[in-house]
């Protein structure tokens, strides 16, 4: 174990770095999903990354850089550029809360945006908790093929069916809550 | 008398709904991927509205109700069916959305023939969706031929309904494409909904006081009507679990909910609607009421008539113009998947079967339409079967397909060759199984059985081509 004041500095951005474009979330500033804190917390939120751009660069150095193919970012203030397929390279030079702002706003952007992500970060725990409305319903027959108790007046084969056709829905919002916290 | 009020009712439903959907699409180009795929635009709602349009169709308001009437519990497999085929895709599909995106494919043949890299995969996938989707288009095409000569009351000749029924759907499709297809859901699903609230709980309520009465009576007079191995042995435990499997497995391997799917604008609308989507199950329950009502009210009805029960009793003790808007909105929900199956299957033909230019492609898939349309007219007048039946005959076949479809995403999917031998293997059992009348095998479903040989075949064929391969050449 390494304590967090003798890790290297290249290690904590080295793990930013590779976070901040792995395209984790789908969530945007916009969903008010920034981190622990609520809906709406970020003041002027939508005016840092509006619709149909995304969040580039942090950097809040006081070296500038390179124009880039016209894009200009440059400055600390001009940090965003339209969506393409071909994000333009992460500078290392950024504070911890601004990579943080970066790795959830790397995503971000409206909602006709073509995700472009490898990754559907599903675990063996998503699958678990799919497997078990999957599997309530394919063997219900074996485990409630009766008629009693009745619930709601009707049979308890039919009671069970529709009990987990409703059920299934809130598994697979627990999975997909799973899968974007990934 | 009563069918002049009936059947301009239905007309007037029909026309207002294609005029909808023709004027939902006015400012559209229809170019390939507009007509085929929406452009690939579809926000959650819309794709929701496309989804429940494309499998609540005639076989979920008529078929449903009569299978309820004539078997009993096995009908409840309907509604566990859609439920697990929603936690399939989920899955499976978000990345099959990215890889059709980037490459720019647009049917599960396209999606074959590019992941496993063989245009003679496509092809195979391709002709088995058209083969398998003409009982699922002729089941809509029955289901319209019903309402229309109940509505006829005995005026229509059957031959005459169902003509006329799918000259309509070819004109709509025509015109459309999938983006008209969603937009006229919206009417459908309300028409639907109505219908399906009078059949499920206006019928109970009046003649009985409630459903719950419905069922006690049902069960007073066939006692093992709600539970399994109940009226017919061949419908038991295991014929339920294999048929739930199958079918929820299969469900969006078809080419329509295939190409739906893909009509989504990102990954996120997909698992949104997987997730919405088993909420619409819930209309299921209303229509089993209508079945039982149906039993109870006109018991004695056989066969493929059984699919006609609930609407019969609606002619008997309702107005003709009640049975004119239950009719319209029945034919709707044959009309509006109707309309997406040919066109998926029209594409099929158009961009894998008889590949055709990219700037011929919209007017051939639209030759193609009028084509499969004669085919399921044929296959209608040659070979009546109840509509639940005609749907298990295509999720058989069409279900098949799975193991390619979820094996391509494995970092290393299998070889070509070891899909389409699964799938020619499992098929020719499949036609063994038809051609010797069998459709239950130790209770299991035949086409889960088949699934299965398809599994293992191709397990088989790809260790043996993956063990030559890693043969070091001599």
């Amino acid at each position: 174990m390494v304590a967090w004041h003798e890790m290297p500095r290249r290690w904590l951005f080295s793990r930013i770095v590779n976070n901040a474009w792995r395209h984790s979330s789908y969530r945007s500033l916009r969903d008010g999903s920034y981190l622990p804190f609520t809906r709406h917390f970020m003041p002027g939120y939508h005016h840092l990354v509006p619709p149909g751009q995304r969040l580039v660069s942090a950097y809040v150095g006081a070296r500038a850089r390179p124009r880039v193919s016209g894009r200009g970012f440059s400055s600390f203030t001009n940090h965003l550029s339209p969506i393409t397929n071909h994000a333009p390279p992460l500078t290392s030079h950024f504070s911890l809360l601004t990579s943080r702002i970066l790795v959830h706003g790397s995503a971000m952007g409206s909602e006709d945006e073509p995700d472009h992500s490898d990754q559907d970060g599903i675990t063996i725990g998503a699958i678990v908790l799919a497997a078990i409305p999957f599997f309530a319903l394919i063997l219900g027959p074996f485990i409630a093929n009766r008629l009693e108790p009745r619930i709601f007046g009707l049979p308890f084969l039919l009671a069970y069916c529709v009990f987990w056709v409703l059920l299934t829905p809130v598994f697979l919002f627990c999975v997909d809550r799973l899968r974007k916290r990934r | 008398m009563n069918s002049s009020i009936a059947l301009p009712i239905i007309v007037c439903i029909i026309a207002a709904t294609i005029g909808f959907g023709i004027f939902g699409v006015r400012r559209v180009t229809m170019n390939p991927a507009q007509f085929i795929l929406g452009g690939r635009s579809f926000g959650v709602i819309f794709l929701w509205l496309l989804s429940a349009g494309e499998v609540y169709t005639s076989f979920t308001f008529l078929g449903a109700a009569g299978w309820a009437y004539s078997r009993g519990a096995p009908a409840f497999y309907i509604l566990c069916y859609l439920t697990v085929s929603c936690i399939t895709i989920f899955f499976y599909m978000p990345p099959i959305w990215r890889i059709a995106r980037q490459h720019g494919l647009m049917t599960n043949a396209d999606y074959f023939a590019h992941r496993y890299q063989s245009p003679a995969l496509g092809f195979l996938t391709g002709l088995v969706g058209v083969v398998f989707m003409i009982p699922y288009i002729t089941l809509q095409l029955t289901g319209i031929q019903i309402l229309l000569r109940i509505a006829g009351y005995g005026a229509i000749d059957s031959f005459l309904a169902a003509g006329g029924a799918f000259g309509l759907i070819i004109g709509f499709v025509l015109f459309s494409g999938l983006r008209g297809t969603a937009w006229a859901s919206l009417i459908k699903d309300a028409l639907v909904l109505a219908g399906v609230i009078f059949a499920g709980i206006v019928l109970p309520i009046q003649f009985f006081g409630s459903p719950e009465v419905v069922i006690d009576k049902v069960l007073q007079a066939h006692p093992n009507w709600m539970t399994l191995v109940g009226p017919t042995e061949n419908y038991g435990t295991i014929w339920f679990a294999s048929t739930v499997l199958l079918s929820g497995l299969g469900g969006y391997v078809w080419p329509h909910a295939f190409a739906s799917q893909l009509a989504a604008k990102n990954t996120n609308t997909i698992r949104r609607n997987a997730m919405i989507l088993p909420f619409y199950q819930i209309m299921l329950l209303l229509v089993f009421f209508a079945g039982f009502t149906a039993l109870l009210i006109k018991p004695g009805i056989k066969g493929q008539d059984a699919d006609q029960s609930f609407m019969l009793v609606v002619q008997e003790h309702y107005p003709a113009w009640i049975l004119g808007l239950i009719a319209g909105a029945g034919c709707l929900a044959a009309l509006v998947p109707a309309s997406a199956q040919i066109l998926a299957a029209a594409s099929l033909l158009s961009r894998n079967l008889f590949p055709a230019k990219e700037e011929q492609l919209t007017q051939r898939t639209r030759l193609w339409i009028v084509v499969l349309a004669l085919l399921a007219f044929g296959l209608w007048y040659y070979n009546r079967v109840t509509l639940v039946g005609l749907l298990l005959i295509g999720y058989s076949g069409v279900t098949q397909l799975f193991p390619g479809v979820v094996l391509s995403l494995r970092k290393q999917p299998p070889h070509a060759w070891s899909v389409a031998i699964g799938i020619i293997v499992a098929l020719a059992l499949l036609s063994l199984f038809a051609w010797q009348g069998t459709s239950v095998i130790y209770g299991a479903n035949v086409g889960t059985v088949a699934l299965a040989v398809n599994f293992l075949c191709l397990f088989v064929v790809d260790y043996f081509i993956g063990a030559r391969r890693r043969k070091p050449s001599p």
